[in-house]
């Protein structure tokens, strides 16, 4: 089906809007659907891709009655015309049969999949096991991010040494202040 | 080589442990997706690990076509909860087996890969270590697997750690007691779930139950085995404390219902397998409240395995009509029951 405002794309999402009272419902294409709803568009996975099924169901999220302006309120079905461009599955098919179709329907149903999911499962972030390598790129991660901490405190606590050694108090007072902060923040770091 | 369950004696009620790891290949769509030759390519795939797995268990694996097996083997291998009933249905079904039959991977059932791993008493960890080395040697094949939602599985029921824990129950006095909705109503709230083995509700024969998991996400696989244990202690804790009841209150009813069972096993010249099993379970009841003593200490498990239809087939050697299944069961409960001489 092809999008009701361009008449060019094809309509990605069942859109309705209620006008004064006045019920219209619309297939839209995404750009059409974005201009019309004037809202922002927010990457829902940082700055990677996204498929266009994310990008919308993140976008129709922030649409809820009431927080438009005016008597003007849209609502739009929850996944209702996502598909996933990995499979072909279809968010309404995946409602009926209770499974997904491939690993990458995840990424495709987005916001409306993790609602899902929450409800369902009462969370929506593993803390369980992983596999082995990717543990190991994790474990990785993590240690260069301490390492430019642990520099700064050597650093830190040579100075100190050698401003006590040149009895500059005020300057070994500043620096064991300094060097307290940086133990704090990194035990913080490490107490999340 | 000894079965699983075969190698000590049977616990009076938590009779076996169980783990289970939903998988899924990351190149492959998922199984309600896959087409003409991608189920062999994953089916072949899981299979030729098979090898592998020798090597870290020092044991024979085997594997197979689900499909190129006889019916009866198939019927088989679903009684002994090696596979699971849907199994034989899907298409490309695969099956990767260790010689003990401890470990059983069940290929493109709803997902990818199923590792199913049995211990026996209350021993998941035992069976979460065994898993682990399987998942270890498979996870080469390349995991789908997400930072955010963990291992990727077709169901998000399941997706996350894709683990779940349960275990057998041998509960008598529960459901005598008539407290099974109650106990259910209760694991319920700790997003738990408890159901009969031959998979209805809460119906059962011969009193097993297994508990288990019911999510999957946003918990560790530890934090989910301690959640399990907890209630299990109760679980245990409630059972015997029901046997106790059960006994000081109509203790002549038990024993008469014991030993009348132990007099149907020994003499009965037709026995269906749901009555074989209940009679079977009483006598395990009795002998474990200390009201008869039975020379050949029960293993209610071991005749689960034994004696329903397929396996008991396969026992006998021949396919075997309704009323010659009848006929075989009695007899082969009657030579049981014949070496116990004197029971009191
Ligand atoms: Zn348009
Ligand atoms: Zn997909």
């Amino acid at each position: 089906m092809l999008c009701g405002i361009c008449k060019e794309k094809e309509a990605t999402v069942f859109y309705t809007e209620i006008i004064n009272g006045a019920k219209k419902e619309q297939y839209l294409c995404g750009e059409c659907a974005a201009k019309s709803t004037g809202l922002r568009l927010k990457a829902p996975f940082g700055n990677g891709e996204f498929s266009l099924g994310t990008l919308l169901s993140g976008l129709f999220e922030e649409s809820v009655p009431g927080e438009e302006k005016g008597e003007d309120v849209r609502v739009a079905e929850p996944g209702s015309k996502l598909s996933c461009p990995g499979c072909g599955m279809t968010y309404p098919k995946f409602l009926e049969g209770g499974v997904l179709g491939c690993p990458s329907c995840y990424q495709s149903f987005g916001r409306t999949l993790l609602r899902k999911i929450r409800s369902k499962q009462g969370a929506d972030v593993h803390t369980g096991r992983g596999p082995k390598h990717f543990t190991a790129l994790k474990e990785a991660a993590k240690t260069q991010e301490m390492a430019p901490k642990l520099d700064e405190r050597a650093r830190l606590s040579m100075q100190l040494k050698q401003a006590v050694e040149r009895e500059d108090y005020e300057l070994a007072a500043r620096l064991r202040d300094a060097l307290r902060a940086a133990r704090k923040q990194e035990a913080g770091c490490l107490d999340e | 080589m000894n079965k699983w369950y075969g190698n000590r004696a049977e616990e009076p009620i938590v009779i076996a442990s169980r783990v289970q790891l939903k998988r899924n290949l990351a190149q492959y769509r998922f199984v309600g997706k896959m087409e003409g030759e991608e189920y062999s390519v994953v089916a072949d795939l899981v299979r030729g690990k098979a090898a592998d797995l020798e090597r870290v268990e020092d044991m024979k694996y085997y594997s197979c076509s689900v499909g190129k097996l006889s019916p009866l083997e198939r019927e088989a291998l679903v009684e002994n909860s090696i596979i699971s009933a849907v199994l034989p249905k899907k298409q490309g079904a695969a099956l990767v087996l260790s010689e003990d039959e401890g470990v059983s991977i069940l290929v493109n059932e709803e997902d990818h890969i199923c590792i199913r791993v049995n211990a026996l008493g209350s021993d998941l960890k035992k069976a979460y270590g065994r898993a682990l080395r399987i998942d270890g040697c498979l996870e080469e094949l390349g995991y789908a697997y997400d930072p955010r939602y963990g291992y990727l599985c077709a169901s998000p029921l399941h997706t996350g750690t894709g683990f779940h824990a349960d275990y057998l129950l041998f509960l008598p006095a529960i459901t005598m007691t008539g407290k099974l909705q109650k106990l259910s109503d209760e694991i319920g709230k700790f997003d738990m779930e408890i159901f009969g083995i031959s998979g209805e509700g809460t119906k059962t024969e011969a009193f097993l139950y297994r508990v288990v998991n019911r999510k999957t996400l946003g918990l560790t696989e530890e934090e989910i085995m301690a959640h399990i244990n907890q209630v299990l202690e109760q679980i245990v804790a409630k059972e015997k404390k029901y046997r106790e009841y059960l006994c000081q209150g109509s203790e002549t009813e038990i024993l008469d219902k014991v030993f009348r069972s132990f007099g149907i096993l020994r003499y009965a010249k037709k026995l269906n397998t749901a009555d074989s099993l209940m009679l079977y379970s009483q006598l395990k009841f009795g002998h474990d409240l200390g009201l008869i003593t039975l020379l050949r200490k029960p293993d209610l498990y071991g005749q689960l395995m034994k004696v329903q239809p397929a396996n008991l087939q396969k026992l006998c050697g021949k396919s075997l009509s309704v009323e010659e299944r009848g006929k075989y069961r009695a007899d082969y409960f009657n030579r049981l029951m014949e070496c116990e001489r004197g029971v009191r």
